[in-house]
């Protein structure tokens, strides 16, 4: 029995000083947190109390950036749609409303957009928001110096000679936007463009103070305190642990925001956030499939449906591939309905067209696009076999192989294998699978060095030409090598002509999105992403949007928590 | 001794040097592009971003360019993290992995060293058996999957500590138990083994033989002795570590140098993978002097100049 | 090793040279079977070269136990928990429990069933606290699975993946390639790394100096972020995890083997045969190799697992072998996820990782006190 004491002994011995090593180290972490959100052991009570307005959530990657100019991701576009307001923001419904533009006139040829700003808004160093701002920021978007990706992605052929301008064939200030006054702000189009109404929502046509980022030059969004707000919220800090937002008092509609603060964590395991969010540490969670299973059965689980739609892209520069029936049958064979509920298990549904579900309504009836034109793919794994047949002899081969180029998602190990298991029902088809990194992907997807691609493209703006407008001939984002005139008459059309017609030109995509995935068989349509959460009863009011930033938080509060 | 540090300390920077170079190029065979959206950009746009980062210039004026740089101290800025400078990302985010690194390095060797005295003094005894069981079995299960055990069961279901994040020292707990497993268990048999080598020596024979008891004897002659044949794996131990950091990192959502750098290689963000190599090699070669020297220190026996 | 005695008739006188009476006999022999003995009387190292051995064979015969394939799919039978005929105590009862609470009884039994889609038929509810008391109410249900799915003549001793993969089988192939790339890997890094620690020691004077200068560059390569990067460059694969692994692995060979030919090779018997006039490729094979294998034996036997272990890292960051190919580390990575949920996915390919590796350790261990002349009694 001495011995077990011994043991003991050393036992707390190595304890104590483990403790003592553990509390030397927190010297210096611990302080700068201590004012945020008390000391570790009662982050329980400092959370709790009577509703307090503090929102704790966690996102899956750090802010790449803050600068309007340069963001392209979506935690950038999060962020910066919650501390900044464009001309239109997005309201609970997902639906533009006034931000810092009271409302707007469109000319009859609809290529002249006139702005009427409010002017009680203000940037959070107290500058009036003006007209002067949206053209800075715009012209700064576009200019080739500054670097920007979505700049000229946005802006080419929408707004007036911006293509030239971030070709370097044109001047900055021969952009087609201008203060009139300091309060108005005229827009200049290229093509009457329905949609502009949303892309002023959007991340990259958010205003920026002139001064201010002239001021800070490279420094400029790199810190809480190189940054300027105009929205409802405003950084407080903003750390490689995470950032603190805090409600913009000088809003112009402060009063309509409730939540106090915003605290965000960067939590990249799922299962590290699934268990935050069991110990009450933050308030929403994304679950993973296996977590699904758990879960679906909590009052706090929730399904958002998401219009990200993802593909198979197949290179019709591959001889195999080249050939119409080969691809159908690659449309035909896979399974989606047990993909979506076994392996994605997040609510997601499956891929029947090129355009989501609740995506996009018919301008008079309402009805949905894709309840119009219905499913253009039914999983048949006969018929398949038949095309593929007719393929082989068309190609007189009796062997094929295949490259495969993997997703990025949480779920691309199984999806990947499943798909490869699902393709191989075709005989004598062989794929080979490559899992390679995103960036990976992206250049081999510019090169066209691939034969099939799982890919996956979330709208830009709510219209069905950010689905359908990219698979025109030599499109930037084609990338498969597809070209057909008709298809191509029919989105010019749409753009052109029938700009102005709605119904027309809805008709339109209807029929291009049917040539597309039915008749050209270009793409085979995947699932349509959901997310599966799990939200804190009393998150109340928080918007969930198509597009541009993920959720809106500026109605949001806490009511009922404990 | 002078002469000895100076001599290793020009190695250290031809060895730099080499490194940078040899990472410089092999980098440059990542397949990929930075651009995060180039999938929504036409390619003379891409072209037009890409020269901004003077991505356009032909590798060996790319590498001399970074090579100037970098005697300036100027390590670039990152591409994920647009303008921002990679000395600061890398300054932002050693403190933690630093802080968990030295906790684990710290309480594993101790903790681990008394586990092996205690196996030694009891060689053959129950609790013999039972810590080199607890070492082996540390050595043995994959440090993530302790890691998700932990965080699960101890955070979870226990509730005794943070499950995941930083700020407090409670948060660094379990991060720390979970990378301090591996060193517990190589300390632990080394030590064993090492104790019951110089506790068969001759001189601790002599010790016993004039009276000197049991513990008397471990701890004044037995331990000093073990210890020099530990310092020697301790280099490999911290270096080890760094592995361990990579996964513990992004498990308990710490925020550490270590997921920054597998983050980096996925996106091809190219200053910040040549930033952290070379902060890690110059941490690595350091450790591996310090190590030489102490082994000097320690043991008089050793004649650094005869080594060389 | 030739004991029998042979024939009397065959018994010619031999001329007795000088140099006889200087013969040891069985020379080197005694060290190694000295060595096998004492390792034989070694329990711990006998466990570990018995489940070694087992491992192994499992790893070779495991997959054909059953009739099901490694890559063959069913998304309907998916995530099945493990059942074995006969080990139902031990958990393998093809089942799964869940315990749900609530404020009312009513509601923690709904929440139950919930949990299993509502198959009433399969799910045994048990109340584990009413609620009574003031406390929550806790109801405990138990489904099973294989009737649910009418598989009950079906039996997957692991469970089954996330695609439906029979685990048992993907477990044993998982052991076998990562066996594989752990030999082959430990294999170059001992070719590599004793010819070049035996070429630097032996010859010493500016060989040596040049590549020890090469060595200790090299050492202060972070191998981590080589070992990435090469992964990256080249396609993932068996092949390109062990040449990634073996691009640094050979250098504490090397400097092991160098440090002790370095000693040795200033002994007496090394100068002996060198004036008898032994070629320096023979010296080298002939008497510094084989004193020094022991210490190649031991490092080789750490290596091994530490190369399963890290090729289970480099999956875990995403880097390991392409899908579907299964390997200890991705069946690990992959059974991660489902912790929490599902965790036979992960239980099986972690106990065998935990199992190579102390299997490898004890024996190591055995290994080196067996080739220690000092622990001879």
């Amino acid at each position: 029995m001495k011995k077990a004491n011994w043991f003991l002994l050393v036992l707390l011995l190595a304890l104590g000083m483990f403790l003592a090593a553990c509390s030397g180290g927190d010297s210096d972490g611990g302080s700068e947190e201590a004012e945020g959100s008390g000391d570790g052991e009662d982050t329980e009570e400092s959370s709790g109390g009577d509703s307090e307005q503090i929102l704790n959530i966690t996102d899956t990657a750090e802010i790449p950036t803050m600068d309007s100019s340069m963001a392209t991701d979506a935690v950038a576009f999060q962020w910066l749609g919650s501390t900044t307001d464009g001309l239109y923001r997005l309201d609970l419904d997902a639906n533009p409303e006034p931000g810092i533009a009271e409302d707007h006139e469109e000319s009859e040829d609809g290529l002249t957009w006139t702005f009427n700003l409010r002017e009680d808004a203000t940037w959070s160093n107290g500058d009036p928001v003006t007209a002067h701002d949206f053209v800075y920021a715009w012209q700064r978007a576009v200019n080739p110096d500054t670097g920007s990706e979505y700049g000229p992605y946005m802006m080419s052929g929408v707004i007036e000679n911006a293509e030239a301008i971030a070709a370097g064939d044109a001047e900055v200030e021969d952009l087609g936007v201008e203060a009139t006054d300091d309060y108005t702000l005229e827009v200049s189009l290229e093509k009457p463009t329905p949609y502009f109404e949303s892309l002023t929502a959007f991340g990259t046509f958010l205003p920026l103070n002139e001064e201010f980022v002239e001021e800070h030059g490279e420094d400029y969004a790199l810190e809480a305190d190189t940054l300027l707000s105009n929205g409802p919220f405003k950084f407080e800090e903003w750390g490689s642990e995470g950032w603190k937002l805090v409600k913009n008092e000088d809003y112009w509609d402060a009063d309509n925001v409730q939540l106090e603060e915003i605290n965000v964590d960067v939590v990249k395991e799922t299962s590290a956030a699934v268990n935050l969010y069991e110990t009450d540490e933050i308030d929403r969670v994304g679950l993973s499939s296996e977590f699904v299973d758990e879960y679906r059965s909590s009052e706090e689980f929730r399904v958002e449906e998401e219009p990200t739609l993802f593909y198979l892209k197949m290179n019709q520069e591959n001889e195999i591939l080249g050939n119409v029936n080969a691809r159908k049958a690659i449309q035909k064979v896979i399974d989606r309905q047990a993909m979506v509920d076994t392996i994605l298990n997040n609510g997601s549904l499956p891929g029947v067209g090129d355009i989501p579900q609740n995506f996009a309504m018919h301008p008079e009836t309402e009805e949905d696009f894709r309840e119009i034109n219905g499913d253009l793919i039914e999983t048949n794994v006969e018929e398949a076999q038949e095309l593929w047949e007719t393929a082989k002899e068309e190609l007189d081969i009796e062997e094929a192989e295949l490259g495969y180029l993997g997703g990025d998602t949480e779920v691309a190990q199984q999806m990947d294998a499943y798909i490869k298991d699902q393709l191989e029902q075709l005989d004598g088809l062989t794929v080979n699978v490559q899992s390679v990194p995103f960036q990976e992907r992206l250049d081999r997807d510019t090169e066209m060095d691939y034969d099939l691609q799982n890919s996956g493209w979330g709208p830009d703006y709510v219209d069905p030409n950010t689905f359908l407008n990219m698979w025109v001939t030599d499109g930037g984002n084609n990338k498969t090598g597809y070209s057909s005139e008709e298809y191509d008459a029919l989105i010019e059309e749409a753009n052109d002509e029938l700009a102005l017609e709605p119904v027309d030109r809805f008709e339109n995509f209807l029929e291009a999105e049917k040539l597309l995935i039915e008749e050209d068989a270009v793409i085979a349509p995947l699932y349509q992403r959901a997310a599966a959460q799990l939200w804190k009863p009393y998150v109340k009011d928080v918007g969930v949007n198509p597009m541009g930033p993920d959720y809106t938080y500026k109605y949001a509060h806490i009511d009922g928590k404990e | 001794m002078g002469r000895y540090i100076t001599q290793r300390l020009v190695y250290m920077v031809i060895t730099m040097f080499l490194i940078a170079t040899f990472t410089f190029f092999l980098m440059k065979f990542l397949p990929g592009t930075p651009l995060s959206s180039a999938d929504r950009l036409s390619e003379e746009q891409q072209a037009i971003v890409l020269a901004k980062y003077g991505l356009d210039e032909p590798i060996p004026v790319q590498y001399f360019n970074y090579m100037v740089n970098l005697l300036q101290g100027d390590m670039g800025v990152s591409f994920q993290f647009d303008n921002r400078e990679v000395t600061t990302i890398i300054l932002d985010r050693i403190g933690p992995s630093l802080q968990l690194g030295f906790q684990a390095m710290i309480i594993g060797t101790i903790l681990g060293m008394l586990l092996g005295l205690i196996s030694a003094i009891y060689h053959n005894g129950v609790l013999d058996y039972g810590s080199t069981f607890t070492a082996v079995l540390g050595q043995s299960i994959p440090s993530f999957v302790f890691a998700g055990i932990l965080q699960y069961f101890v955070g979870v279901k226990l509730g005794w500590f943070p499950v995941a994040l930083w700020g407090t020292w409670q948060h660094t707990v379990l991060p720390t138990i979970a990378l301090a497993i591996f060193p517990l268990a190589i300390a632990a048999r080394f030590m064993r083994t090492e104790m019951l080598e110089v506790m068969g020596s001759d001189y601790i024979t002599t010790a016993r033989a004039k009276g000197v008891n049991k513990f008397g004897v471990v701890f004044k002659h037995g331990v000093r002795n073990a210890l020099i044949p530990l310092i020697t794996v301790l280099g490999p131990l911290a270096i080890g570590l760094m592995t361990g950091t990579l996964v513990i990192e992004n498990i308990f959502a710490v925020p550490g140098i270590g997921e920054q750098f597998v983050k980096s290689i996925n996106t091809n963000d190219y200053p910040i993978i040549m930033g952290t190599t070379l902060f890690f090699a110059v941490f690595f070669i350091l450790i591996v002097l310090v190590i030489d020297l102490l082994y000097g220190v320690i043991d008089p026996r050793i004649r650094l100049a005869e080594g060389e | 090793m030739e004991n029998h005695k042979p024939n009397k008739d065959l018994f010619v006188p031999v001329d007795t040279r000088d140099d006889d009476s200087e013969k040891i006999s069985r020379p080197s022999l005694s060290f190694w079977k000295d060595s096998f003995i004492r390792l034989r009387k070694n329990t711990g190292a006998m466990i570990g070269l018995g489940a070694l051995i087992i491992l192994i064979l499992l790893a070779v015969i495991g997959p054909s136990m059953n009739e099901y394939d490694q890559f063959e799919q069913d998304l309907a039978r998916a995530k099945m928990p493990p059942k074995v005929e006969g080990l139902e105590w031990m958990g393998m009862d093809g089942t799964l429990s869940t315990v749900q609470t609530a404020d009312s009884l009513e509601q923690a039994e709904t929440n139950a069933l919930m949990r299993f889609n509502n198959d009433e038929d399969h799910i045994e509810t048990n109340v584990l606290n009413d609620g009574s008391n003031g406390e929550e109410a806790e109801v405990e249900a138990v489904y099973d699975v294989y009737a649910s799915k009418d598989m009950e003549g079906q039996n997957f001793w692991f469970g089954t993946d996330g695609l439906g993969r029979d685990l048992w089988t993907r477990a044993w192939e998982g052991t076998r390639i990562s066996l594989i790339i752990a030999f082959l890997a430990a294999a170059i890094d001992v070719i590599v790394g004793v010819a070049y620690g035996g070429i630097s020691a032996y010859y010493g004077g500016r060989v040596d100096n040049y590549m020890q200068r090469f060595i200790e560059i090299l050492v202060g390569v972070p191998n981590l972020v080589i070992v990435i990067l090469m992964i990256l460059i080249l396609d993932p694969g068996i092949l390109s995890i062990i040449i990634a692994l073996t691009i640094t692995g050979w250098i504490s060979m090397a400097r092991i083997v160098r440090g002790q030919i370095l000693k040795l090779k200033n002994q007496e018997f090394v100068l002996a045969s060198r004036t008898l006039g032994a070629q320096d490729g023979r010296i080298l094979r002939k008497h510094l190799i084989p004193n020094v294998l022991g210490l190649i034996i031991i490092n080789t036997m750490f290596t091994i697992p530490s190369a399963i272990f890290f090729e289970a890292f480099l999956s875990f960051i995403g880097l390991g072998l392409p899908t579907p190919l299964a390997s200890l580390g991705t069946l690990v990575e992959d059974g991660f996820q489902s912790l929490q949920i599902y965790p036979h996915i992960l239980l099986f390919p972690a106990v065998i990782i935990s199992l190579i590796m102390i299997a490898f350790n004890l024996l190591a261990d055995g290994l080196r006190d067996a080739f220690d002349p000092k622990m001879r009694e």
